[in-house]
């Protein structure tokens, strides 16, 4: 137990500065919101700062949706990925799959979706 | 490993039976598909978080230091038993690790000097053969030794060293229809284990042991946010169970407890905490305590300690 101890003071005083894996910390639109304007963007924020070309996100929407560009950072905040979403964006539900990786290359990954319903 | 397994020392030189389940299970568990397994208990979109009582099936990197507990054994009249625990797990490869633990005791007993001293020494190899991400599923095997002879035996460290081959689970409920979105967030992770002594006075025993997790972090970021804090939503309640049944060298009753808690994750540590009720009387007397400080160390250090080693 000393030595375990013993060993973790050593590794907190030379290891190297901490980051951790990503997780979904909020989203815009909010996970499972239902909405009445379509929106122009999803927005991303994540507890951890990321990699931004190694993240993919992916929206799918109803038929007639015009599709996501690819994510952007944020300017300034490397936690934060910005889709803009093509018009036009119908009614119906919209599925974000997200895949991510932060800067120390843990890889985390997830989805959720929201409504668009006028 | 469980603050409970050192109850259950065991005995007998016969553990072929033990041994040959030990070598099968990786064989089984290798048989099905799998998804590149990540640290902590993170499969798909699943974050398991490390478990108090039950030992959980992430292979890892980590620390859990401390461990302190507190609770009335079920002795007539009944001790106040304490105990201090660590245990340091290391990742070999990503699917193979190793683990050593170590618990400091103190038994304070009415009429009886009060005695302290370290349980045994436990060291625990597992192997991750399952992490199917869609199905958020874990399978893990492995063999966990108590090392006779490296404990005080006043404190109750058995001379015995038991060797217990283990099955590890974990699944959560994200694949769930999504007309029972509500039902998501739900996971259950679980051990089964069999305690064989190398002596034959000593019992063997049946050791399981479950989780019932709701994370509100999965309902947060997968299902709904409802606006909540962010410190609410980095918190998983749970019911632990664990329990250990005799089955053969010595008869006697099923033992355990049921250990309803809170576990509070952030990016590079998780406090917990579970109140210790006992499923009987041949389990303690009133209710105990358990707290635990869990450190991720492939997240504090993903570039040194906290790698697999090949």
């Amino acid at each position: 137990m000393r030595a375990l101890i013993i060993g973790l003071a050593v590794a907190l005083a030379f290891g190297q500065a901490a980051a951790a894996h990503a997780f979904l910390d909020r989203a815009e639109p909010k996970v499972g919101s239902r909405i009445a304007a379509p929106p122009t963007q999803v927005r991303l924020r994540f507890t951890q700062s990321l990699e931004p070309t190694l993240c993919v996100v992916k929206v799918d929407g109803p038929a007639g949706f015009g599709g996501a560009m690819a994510a952007q950072p944020l300017g300034g905040d490397s936690r934060v990925l910005v889709i803009g979403l093509r018009k036009p964006v119908p009614a119906g539900r919209y599925v974000v799959r997200w895949r991510v990786v932060s800067v120390d290359s843990h890889t985390t990954a997830g989805d959720f979706s929201f409504e668009v319903r006028p | 490993m469980s603050i409970f397994d050192r109850a259950a020392p065991g005995a007998r030189p016969a553990v072929a039976g033990g041994i040959a389940l030990a070598a099968t299970l990786p064989a089984l568990v290798m048989t099905f598909g799998s998804s590149p397994v990540a640290a902590h208990g993170i499969v798909g979109d699943r974050f398991f978080p490390a478990t108090i009582t039950t030992d959980d099936p992430a292979v890892a990197d980590e620390l859990s230091l401390p461990t302190v507990d507190t609770f009335q054994t079920a002795d007539d009249p009944p001790a106040r038993q304490v105990d201090i625990s660590g245990e340091y797990s290391k990742r070999l490869t990503s699917r193979l690790g190793i683990s050593i633990d170590g618990a400091w005791t103190e038994v304070d007993a009415p009429g009886a000097p009060r005695a302290s001293g370290f349980q045994n020494l436990g060291t625990t190899l597992k192997y991750q053969g399952i992490a199917n991400a869609p199905h958020e599923l874990m399978v893990t095997v492995g063999l966990g030794v108590d090392w006779g002879r490296t404990g005080d035996e006043r404190v109750g460290a058995s001379p015995t060293t038991a060797l217990t081959p283990t099955l590890y689970f974990g699944k959560g409920a994200g694949d769930l229809p999504e007309s029972l979105g509500w039902a998501k967030p739900f996971a259950v992770t679980g051990v089964i284990g069999y305690s064989v002594p190398l002596s034959a006075d000593e019992p063997r025993t049946l050791n399981t042991g479950f989780a019932f997790e709701y994370s509100m972090r999965y309902l947060s970021s997968h299902v709904r946010d409802l606006g909540l804090p962010r410190v609410v939503n980095q918190l998983t309640p749970l019911v632990e169970v664990s329990l250990s049944t005799p089955t053969a060298n010595g008869a006697g009753p099923t033992t355990g407890t049921v250990n309803p808690g809170v576990i509070w994750s952030g990016q590079h540590m998780q406090i917990g905490a579970e109140a210790i009720i006992p499923i009987n009387a041949a389990s303690g007397h009133n209710v105990g305590v358990v707290v635990q400080v869990h450190w991720f160390l492939d997240d504090l250090f993903p570039r040194s300690i906290g790698r697999p080693i090949w």
